[in-house]
């Protein structure tokens, strides 16, 4: 009887062994052509127009910050609608209290100018 | 499915702190720009309310909010401390913050949010919980580190303390887990019950995981070797929150430490005590003569602010024992000792300075005799020497130490803090023995200020003189522990 983990070894094994023989062999047996459309980074995708590394403005960090705030908030509602009449008043005021303190920080955010573009 | 009947008592204090802090970020954002909103009465009157929270739950006898947030004489003293701790740095707040130029009603929102998290900190009975109120804490420091934002030391401090801090958060969750895995539980008394009865398996996962929580808790008391980011964290930070992080983020990492080795890790004290005994010897060799070659002030307070985490850390080896009720009183010691010395350096700045080297505080107290006293009273209680509460402190923490059997941590201790007066008092000697250089640079010492350094001192020889008081209490405290 084996131990329970060998067949996940073997497994990984075989994965592993797969991966590096197919890499091995087509640097082996293939002669390598480039071309400008086989080194494209998106070999059949829209060609790229420039770097990835360009600086863009910190603006999208803040409304992405805010978004996620927000996403978080609806994210929590679902469930909370959907068992909202087994908690009955706990589950609301809990819920208002969650929402509270969200918004406080939307105001806030509002207020200070986070979202003027 | 009922809904579970809370009882939000206990969390009282810590509710009006965070509803005192949401209303001084909301006062901000409807103040017109440019304007600070009055951040420091709005966070007074909170502590003021929180505290007497506090003692109408003592009173009622502490209370229990679903076995993960418990109120007992322990939490109740950790309490006290800490809305004491934030009494302090908010009424050392204003000035600073106007001669720096940073006075924003935000400040006082994060200092609110941290005292929050320090609150949950000492009393969660469950690990998840503590590592949410640990992240509570650690978030809003992050944050105030940095609030310099045009100095460079500043920046720095607030990205090192945020990538240190998330890596010893890392350690501490990967701890719970090992933990979680060992006992199949989160509370701590289950855990500690799951671990009096181990199976071989269960024993390797629990001493493991009781290693990444003592390197977390190590990063978070700043002891040596997971200290290397006091320093420089301590100097760049504002002085205020510096104040903040050494008094109040130390005294709740040790609760939470004190809290969780306690009641969940006693079974395995005699894997852990070892090497809780090495890193308190390493502290306090390490933080005593990395001070001694310091030459700005705050960082040699924050050298010494690691040498103190040794001391108490030589305490905490005779933890389950007698070890508690001495670290707990050092505690308060401590806190009163360093906010008053990072206080006082605080209340001088003037237009963005503040006295950092010796020649700054060269002949103070020909200039300003109530201050230099005052900073000559804590950095006395910081060696150790009598009639102040460092002495009566220490003398619990080595009696602790030896009582449990480890008389080398004690000589070690004592040996340091030999060591240690020579760096204290050096500043006592240019403040007293030295004229004066040039044009009298700083600030007068603001009133709410000038209450905090006296509130602080009296603490200081109150403790020295008649320590029986906070002794019993926390005698009591320790006893709930257990």
């Amino acid at each position: 009887m084996l131990p329970p983990y060998v067949p996940i070894l073997i497994l990984g094994g075989a994965a592993l062994s797969f991966a590096l023989i197919t890499l091995l062999a087509s640097s082996l047996l293939g002669k390598p052509r480039p071309t400008p459309a086989k080194s494209a980074i998106y070999e059949c995708g829209v060609p790229a127009v420039g770097t990835a590394r360009e600086r863009f403005p910190i603006k999208f960090y803040l409304v992405c910050m805010i978004f996620i705030l927000l996403d978080v908030d609806a994210a929590f509602l679902y469930p909370w609608a959907l068992i909202f009449r087994e908690l009955g008043m706990f589950g609301f005021i809990e819920m208002l209290v969650f929402v509270g303190l969200l918004g406080g920080g939307f105001v806030y955010a509002w207020k200070t100018g986070a979202l003027d573009w | 499915m009922t809904p579970p009947v809370v009882d939000v008592l206990p969390a009282i204090p810590a509710l009006i702190l965070a509803v005192t802090g949401l209303a001084v970020l909301l006062a901000q954002a409807f103040t017109p720009r440019g304007q600070a909103a009055p951040g420091a009465p709005f966070s007074l009157a909170g502590l003021l309310a929180a505290l007497v929270a506090v003692y109408l739950l003592a009173a009622r006898g502490g209370g229990d909010l679903g076995g993960t947030y418990v109120v007992d004489a322990f939490s109740l003293y950790f309490h006290a401390l800490i809305i004491g701790v934030g009494l302090v740095v908010v009424l050392l707040s204003p000035s600073y913050l106007r001669a720096t130029g940073i006075d924003r009603g935000e400040y006082y929102t994060l200092v609110l949010f941290s005292l929050v998290g320090m609150l949950g900190l000492v009393s969660c009975r469950e690990l998840v919980s503590l590592f949410v109120s640990l992240e509570v804490m650690s978030v809003a420091l992050y944050a105030l580190a940095g609030l310099h934002r045009a100095r460079p030391e500043s920046q720095e401090a607030a990205l090192k303390y945020f990538i240190t801090g998330a890596f010893s958060s890392g350690f501490l969750l990967y701890g719970i887990a090992l933990l979680y895995g060992a006992s199949g539980s989160t509370s701590l008394v289950a855990v500690g019950a799951a671990l009096r009865t181990p199976g071989p398996a269960t024993a390797a996962l629990a001493t493991m995981g009781t290693g990444l929580l003592l390197v977390g808790f190590g990063f978070k008391v700043a002891s040596v070797p997971f200290h290397m980011w006091a320093p420089d964290v301590y100097e760049g930070a504002p002085t205020t929150i510096t104040a903040l992080m050494s008094a109040g983020v130390k005294a709740a990492a040790f609760g939470a430490l004190l809290r969780v080795f306690g009641q969940a890790l006693p079974a395995l004290a005699a894997s852990w005590q070892p090497a809780v005994a090495a890193l308190a010897v390493v502290t306090m060799v390490v933080g005593n003569l990395g001070a001694l070659a310091q030459s700005n002030l705050k960082r040699m307070l924050a050298y010494s602010s690691v040498a103190h985490a040794g001391y108490l850390l030589a305490a905490v080896v005779a933890a389950p024992g007698i070890g508690v009720e001495a670290v707990l009183f050092y505690l308060v010691a401590y806190a009163a000792v360093n906010l008053g010395g990072f206080g006082a350096l605080a209340a001088l700045a003037r237009q963005g300075r503040e006295p950092l080297s010796l020649d700054d505080v060269a002949g103070l107290a020909s200039r300003r005799p109530a201050l230099a006293a005052a900073l000559a009273v804590y950095l006395i209680s910081l060696t150790g020497v009598p009639v102040s509460a460092g002495f009566v402190g220490k003398f619990f923490l080595f009696r602790a130490a030896v009582n449990a059997g480890w008389t080398s941590l004690a000589v070690i201790g004592v040996l340091m803090s030999v060591v240690s007066a020579y760096y204290y008092l050096r500043v006592v000697v240019a403040m007293y023995m030295r004229e004066p250089l040039g044009e009298d640079a700083w600030a007068p010492v603001p009133p709410s200020a000038g209450l905090a350094l006296g509130l602080s001192a009296a603490v200081v020889l109150a403790l020295g003189v008649h320590p029986e008081p906070v002794l019993t209490w926390a005698r009591l405290a320790a006893r709930s522990l257990l």
